[in-house]
């Protein structure tokens, strides 16, 4: 049986608590809005006003938020990693090096639009060139051996399939942000390297 | 004073405040599941049409069409399985759709449906807020970018795609 005493204690902790609770909760709710973007409303099967495919892109504007630090430098890792890989593989195919430049050269249109994210470290000195150090966040890599011109392709789609699982689950981290969309897009372009890769005939090996 | 109260206080408020901040907020979920809605009204119009427009290819060309169409078919159930559990009413299936950027052209009307899928899960990256749902939204968007890019070598088109997804 409850004591007097207890129950005043018990009812003024459940009032203090209400009350400590009612400040938190005004304060989180009041903190919500940031780093949220505004959602679009709930979109319906004809959306466009017409009846094919709901074009939902156009009612998603996220709102633009300065990016995770450690998700940009994981995100340059990863690029850094991609771009000496098929610099490796260049060198071990040369018969592949053309159509190998051209999905090198994604990975610097990538590097480039993560570069010019607010608090990312700076470009190389020359455009494209690799750094001289290897970036904050990037663990060291020990120099590669070359890939045999054979299983090239197939260790780089390895590599760009690995790269796009990884920029999934940062896009996840990051939020409803248009950040999160531009992983998206990189890790799709990734995921689309991975799966051509394979399909090319492959290199004549040196 | 009697400093217990105080004490108690915090400590249950802390656990109240935990709670609230736990459970995503009313409107939170009614947003998420408007946009997994949208979503999965896509996939319908998607697997409505692969079907249709994979019906015009060749014999030989049908087989990614009919591995995309049952992996949309898949998706399809996860969203609407996701949608449920948020306590939502998924959206249903339209009798038909007549989407005006089809034009029987075959291989590249599948390009045109997966280029819509593609924006749509874009789109859904940048408002979904529950960590499972953006989740199967990244893993989507994955999945139809590699759609997409099989779907342009089925067409003929050039096999290096472009740096950006959705630039296309």
């Amino acid at each position: 049986m409850m004591l007097a005493e207890q129950r005043v204690i018990a009812r003024r902790t459940a009032v203090a608590a209400m009350g400590t609770t009612a400040v938190a909760v005004a304060l989180a709710a009041c903190t919500k809005g940031k780093g949220t973007s505004k959602p679009s409303g709930p979109a319906t099967p004809t959306a466009n006003g017409r009846s094919g495919i709901p074009h939902n892109d156009a009612s998603a504007v996220p709102t633009p938020l300065g990016p995770d630090p450690t998700l940009v430098n994981s995100a340059l890792a990863r690029e850094f990693d991609l771009i000496r890989a098929y610099d490796a593989a260049a060198a071990a195919a040369p018969a592949a090096a053309a159509l190998l430049a051209d999905f090198r050269s994604h990975h610097e249109a990538h590097l480039a639009r993560l570069q010019a994210l607010p608090g990312a470290p700076p470009a190389p000195a020359e455009p494209g060139a690799m750094p001289a150090t290897t970036p904050p966040a990037t663990r060291s890599l020990p120099a590669r051996p070359a890939i045999a011109s054979r299983t090239a392709f197939a260790a780089l789609a390895g590599r760009e399939n690995a790269a796009a699982r990884a920029g999934a689950a940062a896009c996840t981290a990051a939020g409803p942000t248009a950040f999160a969309q531009l992983l998206a897009e990189i890790a799709g372009c990734e995921a689309q390297h991975g799966v051509l890769l394979p399909t090319f005939p492959a290199p004549a090996g040196r | 004073m009697n400093v217990r109260p105080t004490r108690r206080a915090v400590l249950v408020s802390g656990v109240l405040l935990a709670v609230v901040r736990a459970a995503p907020s009313r409107a939170a979920v009614a947003d998420d599941t408007g946009a997994l809605n949208a979503l999965l009204a896509t996939e319908h119009a998607v697997i409505y049409d692969l079907a249709a427009a994979g019906a015009t290819l060749p014999q030989a060309a049908r087989a990614l069409v009919l591995a995309h169409y049952d992996e949309h078919r898949a998706r399809r159930d996860l969203l609407t399985a996701r949608i449920r559990g948020l306590r939502g009413m998924p959206v249903a299936a339209l009798p038909a759709y007549a989407d005006p950027d089809l034009k029987s052209r075959g291989s590249a009307d599948i390009v045109v449906i997966e280029q819509a899928a593609v924006r749509a899960y874009h789109g859904a990256i940048g408002v979904v807020r529950e960590a499972s749902a953006r989740d199967l939204c990244a893993a989507a968007f994955l999945a139809e970018s590699q759609h997409l890019a099989l779907a342009r070598v089925a067409a003929g088109r050039a096999g290096v795609p472009v740096s950006f997804v959705t630039g296309e």
